[in-house]
């Protein structure tokens, strides 16, 4: 178990590690569960003295029901709470909040199980885990939710379901979400049909780290956009069915890439396989962008094993660099993994800096691999 | 089930403005066709939210407001400032939801029980929750939050009591008065 956020910094992200499941087209599952606690107002009706008694004793509750590590939001700086964002922990709405609040993480859970406390609503549950695995989280989420119920009282209506501050999110509470890598659709231009069609059966999508962020390296999340009026098993189900086409239309797009525009495609994969071997300076939109079409060129095999020093048979090991350079390559990360190279007196790096460090770092791991 | 307008007191809303801002906030406004001609608003190009509900006279597409006809501003401003029904739990008012879509508190559900029905019916096209309730809860008559948070706050009250928490007590008291007897 982490205890600090440096710690798990350092780790790897198991519910952000492609299994290699569908070639590498599905990243990670997540289910969110929005609930409040039926004697407290909202937080902008809550003064921020009942907004720490809320915190404190939801963050209580959860400690003695898991063997997670709670946090006050107060007491993280905010390259810190940053840090929980890349790691998609927290959402940036509660990592930018001045109002009291916390979060709660059990990173050891297969799957990931965490809380933010006092962010939009009073509790949001979330679970991740790795490839497509829907059912299997709400299963869990429901049991969490369930344990909570025998000692905190959520509001509640028989018509309206899950009382919650937005109305967009009452009901079942519940978002389902499932993490995208879409090159191939979004390299031949299709992926605008498949979006459409996907709001036409009332499911959002947005970039990776959920709500209000735009789409980086090709990967997108596709979210149901009611809760109200059906089950949650009805809803992970309408997910998991749109998905699935999903994925069977980029895996269509890939193979149209490789019978149609094969040099095309070969010539992106090997000039951000030779970026990322290479740079000595990289922003964080450049590894995004370059890793994308690697872990294109990975999952097609158009890296070959005279490529990449890992072989084949351990192909799961080649998906594990892939996706610690995902995570770790992210600012806060860069940050908290060099920490030790700060000139003393300064508190941060300047970009400049942080580039040429996350060059480094992804030089490192992609010529030593792993 | 009809909906306030929300910039006169008396008429139903017939005209329904959803606003999309940088960061993904949704702000709606709900208007009936008479606010409509009294602001003289293009519905293709109307102005921000923000400032209709501040009460301002939208500019209207004319860079000389200095020149205003002050009496008929006066007018708009009687209109917007006429008493709005508020939520006897938080205090807050519909409009204030309006803005930035958070309620106050669980009770501004029964609140604003005729704008909740329309906004629910259309974002999630039904008014009947289908999933799972807490323990207990699926035996809930509609609208029985209000008896829970009932227990829940008496049962509050009985742990605040036992550890000498007076002024968490008393809080809890007001609330519990202010519920519906």
């Amino acid at each position: 178990m982490s205890t600090t956020i440096a710690e798990l910094a350092a780790q790897d992200c198991p519910w952000l590690m492609s299994p290699g499941e569908h070639r590498g087209v599905v990243v990670s599952s997540r289910i969110r569960l929005a609930r409040t606690w039926a004697p407290y107002s909202f937080h902008r009706k809550l003064s921020r003295k009942r907004q720490q008694e809320l915190t404190d004793r939801l963050l209580g509750h959860l400690a003695d029901l898991g063997h997670g590590t709670a946090w006050q939001m107060q007491a993280l700086s905010e390259v810190e709470r940053l840090a929980l964002v890349e790691r998609q922990v927290i959402s940036r709405e509660l990592a930018s909040a001045k109002r009291p609040g916390g979060v709660w993480l059990d990173d050891q859970a297969q799957p990931m199980i965490a809380a933010m406390v006092n962010e939009e609503d009073h509790l949001r549950l979330q679970l991740i885990g790795p490839g497509l695995c829907l059912p299997l989280l709400l299963q869990r989420a429901v049991a969490f939710d369930q344990a909570l119920e025998q000692r905190v009282a959520w509001a509640a209506d028989a018509q309206l379901g899950y009382l919650t501050a937005c109305h967009t999110n009452l009901g079942t509470g519940l978002r389902a979400s499932v993490m995208l890598h879409l090159p191939a659709l979004s390299e031949t231009g299709e992926l605008k049909a498949v979006l459409r069609a996907l709001g036409k059966l009332h499911l959002a999508v947005r970039g990776g780290h959920g709500e209000g962020t735009e789409p980086t390296g090709h990967t997108y999340q596709v979210s149901n956009a009611r809760s109200l009026g059906s089950t949650e098993e009805s809803y992970v189900s309408a997910i998991n069915d749109a998905v699935e086409r999903v994925i069977a239309a980029e895996h269509l797009a890939r193979a149209g890439l490789l019978e149609k525009a094969r040099t095309r495609l070969e010539d992106k994969v090997f000039r951000s396989w030779g970026v990322l071997r290479a740079a000595r300076s990289l922003s964080t939109e450049e590894l995004s962008e370059h890793l994308s079409w690697v872990r294109l060129g990975t999952a097609l095999d158009v890296l070959s094993d005279s490529d990449w020093a890992i072989p084949a048979r351990h192909r799961d090991q080649r998906w594990r660099v892939l996706d610690r350079l995902a995570v770790q390559g992210q600012p806060a990360h860069v940050h908290l993994l060099h920490a030790h190279l700060l000139i003393s007196g300064t508190v941060e790096f300047d970009s400049a800096d942080r580039d040429r460090l996350r060059a480094a770092q992804v030089r490192a791991l992609l010529t030593s691999e792993g | 089930m009809p909906c306030p307008c929300q910039l006169c007191p008396a008429t139903n809303a017939t005209v329904h403005l959803t606003e999309l801002a940088a960061d993904g906030m949704r702000s709606e406004l709900h208007i009936c066709r008479a606010c409509v001609v009294r602001l003289d608003l293009t519905l293709d190009h109307p102005p921000a939210i923000s400032v209709l509900l501040a009460g301002k006279q939208p500019a209207a597409g004319s860079a000389g407001d200095s020149a205003g006809d002050s009496a008929s501003e006066e007018a708009d401003t009687v209109a917007v400032q006429a008493p709005e029904q508020a939520c006897p739990q938080c205090g807050l008012e519909f409009s204030a939801y309006a803005q930035n879509n958070l309620f106050g508190c669980s009770e501004c559900y029964e609140a604003f029980a005729p704008q909740v029905s329309e906004l629910v019916r259309r974002y999630h096209g039904s008014l009947q929750h289908a999933g799972r309730l807490p323990a207990g809860g699926a035996d809930l008559p509609a609208q029985a939050h209000r008896s829970a948070t009932r227990h829940a706050l008496n049962a509050e009250l009985a742990e605040a009591v036992a550890h000498e928490q007076y002024e968490r007590a008393a809080n809890l008291r007001d609330q519990l008065r202010e519920l519906d007897p």
